[in-house]
Protein backbone atom coordinates (compact mmCIF):
# COMPACT_ATOMS: atom_id res chain seq x y z
CA UNK A 1 0.00 0.00 0.00
CA UNK A 2 2.84 2.42 0.82
CA UNK A 3 4.18 1.51 -2.57
CA UNK A 4 1.01 2.77 -4.07
CA UNK A 5 0.75 6.12 -2.37
CA UNK A 6 4.15 7.06 -2.78
CA UNK A 7 3.90 6.48 -6.38
CA UNK A 8 0.77 8.78 -6.81
CA UNK A 9 2.62 11.66 -4.67
CA UNK A 10 5.62 11.83 -7.13
CA UNK A 11 2.91 11.74 -9.70
CA UNK A 12 1.37 15.02 -7.75
CA UNK A 13 4.62 16.70 -8.01
CA UNK A 14 5.42 16.33 -11.90
CA UNK A 15 2.48 17.37 -12.73
CA UNK A 16 2.78 20.39 -9.93
CA UNK A 17 5.93 21.26 -11.58
CA UNK A 18 4.65 21.64 -15.39
CA UNK A 19 1.95 23.38 -14.06
CA UNK A 20 4.22 25.79 -12.87
CA UNK A 21 6.12 25.81 -16.22
CA UNK A 22 2.70 26.71 -18.26
CA UNK A 23 1.54 29.06 -16.02
CA UNK A 24 4.94 30.57 -16.57
CA UNK A 25 4.69 30.13 -20.08
CA UNK A 26 1.26 31.64 -19.73
CA UNK A 27 1.70 35.29 -18.01
CA UNK A 28 4.84 35.22 -20.81
CA UNK A 29 2.75 35.26 -23.63
CA UNK A 30 0.01 37.52 -22.26
CA UNK A 31 2.46 40.34 -21.72
CA UNK A 32 3.52 40.01 -25.25
CA UNK A 33 0.54 39.69 -26.46
CA UNK A 34 -0.31 42.99 -24.94
CA UNK A 35 2.88 44.23 -27.21
CA UNK A 36 1.96 42.79 -30.33
CA UNK A 37 -1.61 43.92 -29.92
CA UNK A 38 -0.83 47.48 -29.32
CA UNK A 39 1.29 47.37 -32.82
CA UNK A 40 -1.09 45.77 -34.94
CA UNK A 41 -3.84 48.60 -33.38
CA UNK A 42 -1.22 51.42 -34.33
CA UNK A 43 0.00 50.30 -37.77
CA UNK A 44 -3.57 49.94 -39.07
CA UNK A 45 -4.06 53.49 -39.32
CA UNK A 46 -1.13 54.09 -42.17
CA UNK A 47 -2.40 50.87 -44.61
CA UNK A 48 -6.11 52.68 -44.51
CA UNK A 49 -5.02 55.83 -45.56
CA UNK A 50 -2.71 54.94 -47.68
CA UNK A 51 -4.89 53.09 -49.58
CA UNK A 52 -7.31 55.58 -49.58
CA UNK A 53 -4.77 58.16 -51.54
CA UNK A 54 -4.31 55.67 -53.75
CA UNK A 55 -8.00 55.44 -54.50
CA UNK A 56 -8.43 59.08 -54.94
CA UNK A 57 -5.62 58.92 -57.77
CA UNK A 58 -7.88 56.08 -59.07
CA UNK A 59 -10.60 58.33 -60.12
CA UNK A 60 -7.99 60.55 -62.36
CA UNK A 61 -5.48 58.02 -63.45
CA UNK A 62 -5.55 54.69 -65.49
CA UNK A 63 -3.99 52.84 -62.05
CA UNK A 64 -4.10 49.31 -64.43
CA UNK A 65 -1.15 50.35 -66.21
CA UNK A 66 0.94 49.98 -62.38
CA UNK A 67 2.37 47.01 -62.90
CA UNK A 68 1.83 45.84 -59.30
CA UNK A 69 -1.91 46.42 -60.17
CA UNK A 70 -2.11 44.73 -63.79
CA UNK A 71 -3.69 41.17 -63.79
CA UNK A 72 -1.50 38.14 -65.19
CA UNK A 73 -4.22 36.63 -67.69
CA UNK A 74 -3.00 33.16 -67.31
CA UNK A 75 -1.61 31.78 -63.66
CA UNK A 76 1.36 29.65 -64.28
CA UNK A 77 3.70 30.45 -61.10
CA UNK A 78 2.75 31.54 -57.58
CA UNK A 79 4.47 32.63 -55.00
CA UNK A 80 3.19 31.75 -51.37
CA UNK A 81 4.13 34.00 -48.50
CA UNK A 82 3.48 31.84 -45.38
CA UNK A 83 3.48 33.54 -42.41
CA UNK A 84 3.94 31.40 -39.03
CA UNK A 85 5.68 31.41 -35.71
CA UNK A 86 9.63 30.82 -34.85
CA UNK A 87 8.36 28.46 -32.15
CA UNK A 88 5.87 25.56 -31.23
CA UNK A 89 3.53 24.96 -27.89
CA UNK A 90 1.23 27.98 -29.18
CA UNK A 91 -1.70 25.34 -29.58
CA UNK A 92 -3.18 25.06 -33.48
CA UNK A 93 -1.86 28.14 -34.44
CA UNK A 94 0.65 27.05 -36.73
CA UNK A 95 -1.61 23.66 -37.66
CA UNK A 96 -4.47 25.83 -38.96
CA UNK A 97 -2.71 28.24 -40.96
CA UNK A 98 -0.81 25.59 -42.51
CA UNK A 99 -3.78 23.34 -43.44
CA UNK A 100 -5.16 26.12 -45.25
CA UNK A 101 -2.12 26.55 -47.16
CA UNK A 102 -2.22 23.16 -47.86
CA UNK A 103 -5.80 23.43 -49.03
CA UNK A 104 -4.63 26.16 -51.10
CA UNK A 105 -1.74 24.77 -53.02
CA UNK A 106 -3.71 21.54 -53.87
CA UNK A 107 -6.31 23.51 -55.14
CA UNK A 108 -3.94 25.53 -57.07
CA UNK A 109 -3.26 21.70 -59.08
CA UNK A 110 -0.15 20.35 -60.28
CA UNK A 111 0.17 22.71 -63.70
CA UNK A 112 1.16 26.10 -61.68
CA UNK A 113 4.56 26.10 -60.25
CA UNK A 114 4.60 27.21 -56.65
CA UNK A 115 7.30 28.96 -54.80
CA UNK A 116 7.59 29.99 -51.29
CA UNK A 117 8.78 32.33 -48.76
CA UNK A 118 9.01 32.22 -45.38
CA UNK A 119 8.47 34.56 -41.98
CA UNK A 120 9.19 31.91 -38.94
CA UNK A 121 10.70 28.52 -38.72
CA UNK A 122 7.60 25.93 -38.27
CA UNK A 123 6.18 27.15 -41.74
CA UNK A 124 9.57 26.55 -43.41
CA UNK A 125 9.98 23.34 -42.00
CA UNK A 126 6.49 22.41 -42.83
CA UNK A 127 7.08 23.52 -46.80
CA UNK A 128 10.69 21.52 -47.19
CA UNK A 129 8.48 18.39 -45.59
CA UNK A 130 5.72 19.36 -48.75
CA UNK A 131 9.26 19.53 -51.36
CA UNK A 132 7.46 23.52 -51.70
CA UNK A 133 10.94 25.19 -52.46
CA UNK A 134 11.82 27.82 -50.01
CA UNK A 135 13.60 30.78 -51.94
CA UNK A 136 13.61 32.83 -48.50
CA UNK A 137 13.00 32.08 -44.96
CA UNK A 138 13.36 34.94 -42.62
CA UNK A 139 13.46 33.54 -39.03
CA UNK A 140 13.33 35.84 -35.37
CA UNK A 141 11.48 38.91 -36.72
CA UNK A 142 7.99 38.25 -35.97
CA UNK A 143 8.83 39.32 -31.80
CA UNK A 144 8.82 42.82 -31.64
CA UNK A 145 8.91 43.79 -35.14
CA UNK A 146 10.04 46.74 -36.68
CA UNK A 147 9.40 48.50 -39.91
CA UNK A 148 12.46 48.31 -41.40
CA UNK A 149 13.17 44.49 -40.37
CA UNK A 150 9.96 43.59 -43.30
CA UNK A 151 11.11 46.25 -45.49
CA UNK A 152 13.61 43.77 -47.59
CA UNK A 153 10.53 41.22 -47.58
CA UNK A 154 8.36 43.76 -49.29
CA UNK A 155 10.86 44.48 -51.84
CA UNK A 156 11.94 41.77 -52.50
CA UNK A 157 8.47 40.31 -52.89
CA UNK A 158 7.85 44.00 -55.64
CA UNK A 159 11.10 43.20 -57.38
CA UNK A 160 10.10 39.77 -57.84
CA UNK A 161 6.38 40.58 -59.27
CA UNK A 162 7.34 43.25 -61.36
CA UNK A 163 10.29 41.32 -63.29
CA UNK A 164 7.65 39.11 -64.02
CA UNK A 165 8.72 36.08 -61.65
CA UNK A 166 5.67 35.45 -60.61
CA UNK A 167 2.01 35.56 -61.88
CA UNK A 168 0.46 35.96 -58.49
CA UNK A 169 1.49 36.24 -55.00
CA UNK A 170 -0.39 34.77 -52.24
CA UNK A 171 -0.21 35.48 -48.70
CA UNK A 172 -1.05 33.05 -45.69
CA UNK A 173 -1.24 34.03 -42.52
CA UNK A 174 -3.51 34.36 -39.18
CA UNK A 175 -5.55 37.04 -39.04
CA UNK A 176 -5.71 38.58 -35.29
CA UNK A 177 -9.33 39.14 -34.58
CA UNK A 178 -9.59 39.17 -30.87
CA UNK A 179 -7.47 37.31 -28.11
CA UNK A 180 -9.79 34.26 -28.29
CA UNK A 181 -10.15 33.97 -31.73
CA UNK A 182 -7.81 33.97 -34.46
CA UNK A 183 -8.51 32.99 -38.12
CA UNK A 184 -5.92 31.72 -40.75
CA UNK A 185 -6.00 33.91 -44.00
CA UNK A 186 -4.91 32.86 -47.73
CA UNK A 187 -4.82 36.20 -49.50
CA UNK A 188 -4.45 36.71 -53.01
CA UNK A 189 -1.79 39.27 -52.45
CA UNK A 190 -0.21 41.05 -55.72
CA UNK A 191 -1.85 42.02 -57.93
CA UNK A 192 -3.22 44.48 -55.58
CA UNK A 193 -7.24 44.83 -55.56
CA UNK A 194 -9.30 46.53 -53.02
CA UNK A 195 -10.67 43.71 -51.21
CA UNK A 196 -6.69 42.82 -50.96
CA UNK A 197 -6.14 45.94 -48.60
CA UNK A 198 -9.29 45.90 -47.11
CA UNK A 199 -9.08 42.24 -45.95
CA UNK A 200 -5.68 42.72 -44.40
CA UNK A 201 -6.35 43.56 -40.36
CA UNK A 202 -10.61 43.67 -41.65
CA UNK A 203 -12.13 42.86 -38.04
CA UNK A 204 -11.26 46.21 -36.54
CA UNK A 205 -11.22 47.90 -39.91
CA UNK A 206 -14.46 47.24 -41.30
CA UNK A 207 -16.96 49.92 -41.29
CA UNK A 208 -14.31 52.99 -41.50
CA UNK A 209 -13.75 53.23 -45.27
CA UNK A 210 -15.18 56.43 -45.94
CA UNK A 211 -14.73 57.27 -49.33
CA UNK A 212 -17.51 59.68 -50.46
CA UNK A 213 -15.50 62.90 -50.51
CA UNK A 214 -12.52 62.50 -52.82
CA UNK A 215 -15.26 61.66 -55.69
CA UNK A 216 -15.05 64.63 -58.52
CA UNK A 217 -12.50 66.82 -56.21
CA UNK A 218 -9.66 67.73 -58.53
CA UNK A 219 -6.46 66.32 -57.04
CA UNK A 220 -2.94 68.18 -57.80
CA UNK A 221 -0.34 65.56 -57.90
CA UNK A 222 3.59 66.85 -57.49
CA UNK A 223 5.48 65.22 -59.46
CA UNK A 224 3.05 62.96 -61.78
CA UNK A 225 -0.09 60.73 -60.88
CA UNK A 226 2.41 57.81 -62.43
CA UNK A 227 5.17 59.02 -60.18
CA UNK A 228 3.44 59.53 -56.54
CA UNK A 229 1.85 55.78 -57.94
CA UNK A 230 5.43 54.34 -58.49
CA UNK A 231 6.09 55.44 -55.03
CA UNK A 232 3.21 54.55 -53.02
CA UNK A 233 2.65 51.45 -54.23
CA UNK A 234 5.57 49.62 -53.52
CA UNK A 235 5.19 51.25 -50.29
CA UNK A 236 1.65 50.12 -49.29
CA UNK A 237 3.00 46.56 -50.08
CA UNK A 238 5.66 46.35 -47.69
CA UNK A 239 2.98 48.07 -45.10
CA UNK A 240 0.68 45.64 -45.79
CA UNK A 241 3.66 42.85 -45.29
CA UNK A 242 4.82 44.40 -42.13
CA UNK A 243 0.63 44.59 -41.01
CA UNK A 244 0.51 41.02 -41.75
CA UNK A 245 4.04 39.57 -39.60
CA UNK A 246 1.62 41.69 -36.82
CA UNK A 247 -1.21 40.32 -37.31
CA UNK A 248 0.79 36.79 -36.96
CA UNK A 249 2.68 37.87 -34.17
CA UNK A 250 -0.56 38.72 -32.39
CA UNK A 251 -2.20 35.49 -32.78
CA UNK A 252 0.46 33.64 -32.07
CA UNK A 253 1.02 35.13 -28.65
CA UNK A 254 -2.81 34.43 -27.78
CA UNK A 255 -2.99 31.33 -29.13
CA UNK A 256 -0.19 30.64 -27.33
CA UNK A 257 -1.64 32.09 -23.97
CA UNK A 258 -4.80 30.51 -24.30
CA UNK A 259 -2.89 27.01 -25.13
CA UNK A 260 -1.15 27.51 -21.95
CA UNK A 261 -4.30 28.51 -20.30
CA UNK A 262 -6.23 25.43 -20.67
CA UNK A 263 -2.67 23.25 -20.14
CA UNK A 264 -2.65 25.10 -16.26
CA UNK A 265 -6.21 23.96 -16.39
CA UNK A 266 -6.11 20.74 -17.27
CA UNK A 267 -2.97 20.53 -15.08
CA UNK A 268 -5.23 21.43 -11.97
CA UNK A 269 -7.74 19.50 -12.83
CA UNK A 270 -5.31 16.45 -13.00
CA UNK A 271 -3.84 17.46 -9.26
CA UNK A 272 -7.19 17.49 -8.02
CA UNK A 273 -8.16 13.75 -9.59
CA UNK A 274 -4.74 12.69 -8.26
CA UNK A 275 -4.86 14.20 -4.61
CA UNK A 276 -8.35 12.27 -3.87
CA UNK A 277 -6.53 9.02 -5.39
CA UNK A 278 -3.97 9.55 -2.97
CA UNK A 279 -6.54 10.11 0.12
CA UNK A 280 -8.70 7.11 -0.78
CA UNK A 281 -5.68 5.06 -1.08
CA UNK A 282 -4.02 6.28 2.04
CA UNK A 283 -7.27 6.03 4.22
CA UNK A 284 -7.52 2.73 3.18
CA UNK A 285 -4.27 1.73 4.02
CA UNK A 286 -5.28 3.05 7.03
CA UNK A 287 -8.51 1.13 8.03
CA UNK A 288 -6.82 -2.49 6.53
CA UNK A 289 -3.76 -1.95 9.17
CA UNK A 290 -6.46 -0.83 11.68
CA UNK A 291 -8.45 -4.36 10.49
CA UNK A 292 -5.29 -6.33 10.69
CA UNK A 293 -4.11 -4.84 14.30
CA UNK A 294 -7.76 -5.75 16.21
CA UNK A 295 -7.91 -9.23 14.01
CA UNK A 296 -4.90 -9.93 15.62
CA UNK A 297 -5.93 -9.09 18.95
CA UNK A 298 -9.10 -10.66 18.63
CA UNK A 299 -6.86 -13.86 17.79
CA UNK A 300 -4.92 -13.37 21.04
CA UNK A 301 -7.98 -12.99 22.99
CA UNK A 302 -10.18 -15.83 21.60
CA UNK B 1 -10.21 81.23 -37.85
CA UNK B 2 -10.43 78.18 -39.98
CA UNK B 3 -8.32 75.04 -39.17
CA UNK B 4 -6.46 72.45 -40.80
CA UNK B 5 -6.82 69.07 -39.37
CA UNK B 6 -3.27 67.26 -39.50
CA UNK B 7 -2.27 63.48 -39.18
CA UNK B 8 1.20 62.57 -39.56
CA UNK B 9 1.42 58.84 -39.68
CA UNK B 10 4.28 56.22 -40.00
CA UNK B 11 3.81 52.23 -40.37
CA UNK B 12 4.21 52.27 -36.46
CA UNK B 13 2.48 55.15 -34.91
CA UNK B 14 0.46 57.80 -35.16
CA UNK B 15 2.87 60.66 -34.69
CA UNK B 16 0.76 63.39 -34.75
CA UNK B 17 -3.00 64.60 -35.02
CA UNK B 18 -4.51 67.84 -34.08
CA UNK B 19 -5.64 70.91 -35.21
CA UNK B 20 -3.41 73.93 -36.91
CA UNK B 21 -2.84 76.34 -38.82
CA UNK B 22 -0.08 75.82 -41.23
CA UNK B 23 2.31 73.21 -42.20
CA UNK B 24 5.63 73.20 -44.20
CA UNK B 25 7.11 70.32 -45.49
CA UNK B 26 9.47 69.33 -48.12
CA UNK B 27 8.24 67.03 -50.93
CA UNK B 28 9.84 66.36 -54.19
CA UNK B 29 9.56 69.70 -55.58
CA UNK B 30 10.16 71.77 -53.52
CA UNK B 31 9.00 73.26 -49.78
CA UNK B 32 5.29 73.20 -49.94
CA UNK B 33 3.34 75.28 -47.26
CA UNK B 34 -0.76 74.03 -46.82
CA UNK B 35 -2.70 76.91 -45.30
CA UNK B 36 -6.73 75.73 -44.72
CA UNK B 37 -8.51 75.50 -48.05
CA UNK B 38 -5.53 73.96 -50.05
CA UNK B 39 -6.86 72.09 -53.00
CA UNK B 40 -6.71 68.71 -53.08
CA UNK B 41 -3.05 67.74 -53.93
CA UNK B 42 -0.88 64.30 -53.54
CA UNK B 43 3.08 64.66 -53.35
CA UNK B 44 5.89 62.54 -52.59
CA UNK B 45 7.48 63.92 -49.38
CA UNK B 46 11.09 64.39 -48.89
CA UNK B 47 13.72 64.04 -45.91
CA UNK B 48 13.51 67.00 -43.72
CA UNK B 49 11.83 69.39 -41.91
CA UNK B 50 8.50 69.38 -41.45
CA UNK B 51 7.03 73.05 -39.29
CA UNK B 52 3.93 73.29 -38.19
CA UNK B 53 2.47 76.49 -36.64
CA UNK B 54 -0.53 76.10 -34.12
CA UNK B 55 -1.99 79.32 -32.51
CA UNK B 56 1.09 81.55 -33.14
CA UNK B 57 3.39 78.76 -31.75
CA UNK B 58 5.97 77.19 -33.87
CA UNK B 59 6.51 73.07 -33.82
CA UNK B 60 9.33 71.21 -35.58
CA UNK B 61 9.20 67.50 -36.64
CA UNK B 62 11.25 65.92 -38.81
CA UNK B 63 10.02 62.95 -41.14
CA UNK B 64 11.76 60.96 -43.93
CA UNK B 65 9.99 59.76 -47.20
CA UNK B 66 6.48 59.33 -47.49
CA UNK B 67 3.27 61.30 -49.05
CA UNK B 68 1.13 64.16 -48.59
CA UNK B 69 -2.67 64.31 -49.46
CA UNK B 70 -4.31 67.30 -48.86
CA UNK B 71 -8.35 66.05 -48.33
CA UNK B 72 -11.07 68.19 -49.08
CA UNK B 73 -12.39 69.43 -46.24
CA UNK B 74 -9.25 70.91 -44.79
CA UNK B 75 -7.31 67.59 -44.05
CA UNK B 76 -3.96 67.06 -44.93
CA UNK B 77 -2.37 63.58 -43.98
CA UNK B 78 1.57 63.26 -43.75
CA UNK B 79 2.42 59.30 -44.66
CA UNK B 80 6.02 59.13 -43.81
CA UNK B 81 8.19 55.99 -43.52
CA UNK B 82 9.86 57.52 -40.33
CA UNK B 83 8.33 60.96 -38.24
CA UNK B 84 9.65 62.17 -34.88
CA UNK B 85 9.06 65.47 -33.19
CA UNK B 86 12.12 67.85 -32.33
CA UNK B 87 11.80 66.75 -28.76
CA UNK B 88 12.40 63.23 -29.36
CA UNK B 89 15.20 63.82 -31.24
CA UNK B 90 18.37 62.88 -29.23
CA UNK B 91 21.44 65.04 -30.63
CA UNK B 92 24.64 62.87 -30.00
CA UNK B 93 23.08 59.40 -31.68
CA UNK B 94 21.80 61.47 -34.60
CA UNK B 95 25.71 62.65 -35.05
CA UNK B 96 26.90 58.86 -34.61
CA UNK B 97 23.80 57.54 -36.86
CA UNK B 98 25.30 60.25 -39.67
CA UNK B 99 28.55 59.33 -39.69
CA UNK B 100 27.14 55.34 -39.96
CA UNK B 101 25.68 57.20 -43.24
CA UNK B 102 28.52 58.66 -44.31
CA UNK B 103 30.55 55.82 -44.00
CA UNK B 104 28.10 53.29 -45.73
CA UNK B 105 28.33 55.54 -48.38
CA UNK B 106 31.32 55.53 -48.85
CA UNK B 107 31.01 51.53 -48.82
CA UNK B 108 28.43 51.24 -51.45
CA UNK B 109 29.25 53.89 -53.60
CA UNK B 110 31.25 51.43 -55.50
CA UNK B 111 29.53 48.67 -55.00
CA UNK B 112 25.77 48.88 -56.91
CA UNK B 113 23.54 51.46 -57.42
CA UNK B 114 20.70 49.89 -55.35
CA UNK B 115 23.11 49.75 -52.30
CA UNK B 116 24.60 53.14 -52.87
CA UNK B 117 20.08 54.82 -53.58
CA UNK B 118 19.50 53.18 -50.35
CA UNK B 119 22.68 54.43 -48.63
CA UNK B 120 22.00 58.13 -49.76
CA UNK B 121 18.42 58.23 -48.42
CA UNK B 122 19.79 56.93 -45.03
CA UNK B 123 22.19 59.94 -45.20
CA UNK B 124 19.40 62.39 -46.28
CA UNK B 125 16.87 61.43 -43.10
CA UNK B 126 19.97 61.52 -40.88
CA UNK B 127 20.87 65.60 -41.70
CA UNK B 128 17.39 66.27 -41.93
CA UNK B 129 17.38 65.23 -38.03
CA UNK B 130 20.51 67.04 -37.36
CA UNK B 131 19.37 70.09 -38.97
CA UNK B 132 16.05 69.99 -37.06
CA UNK B 133 17.93 68.98 -33.53
CA UNK B 134 20.29 71.63 -34.18
CA UNK B 135 17.62 74.25 -34.49
CA UNK B 136 15.65 72.67 -31.86
CA UNK B 137 19.03 73.02 -29.37
CA UNK B 138 19.72 76.84 -30.43
CA UNK B 139 15.60 77.56 -29.28
CA UNK B 140 16.78 75.69 -25.55
CA UNK B 141 20.03 77.92 -25.49
CA UNK B 142 18.29 80.85 -26.06
CA UNK B 143 15.34 80.06 -23.10
CA UNK B 144 18.06 79.33 -21.07
CA UNK B 145 20.05 82.56 -21.10
CA UNK B 146 16.41 84.95 -21.29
Amino acid sequence: MAVQTRAIKRRIKSVKNTRKITKAMELVAASKMRKAVSAVLASRPYAKLAWNTIQSIGHLTDTSLHPLLHRHRETTSVLLLLITSDRGLAGGFNTNVLRRTREAIKTLGDSVQVNAVCIGKRGADALKRLKVPVLASFLEITNNTKFEEVLPIGRMIVDEYTKGSFDKVVLAYTDFVSAVSQMPVILDFLPLSVETVKSVGQAQQAGHVDMKFTKASAYTFEPSPREVLDRILPRLVETMVYQAVLESAASEHSARMMAMRSASDAAGEMIDDLTFTFNQARQAGITQEIAEISSGKAALEG
Amino acid sequence: MKKLHLSIVTPERIVYEDEVDSVSVMTDMGEVTVLPDHIPLVANLRAGELTLRKDGATQYLVASTGFLEVRPGNKLIVLADTAERAEELELEKIEEARERARQLLEEKRHVDDVAFADAAAILERELARHRVAMKRKKYRDVGKTS
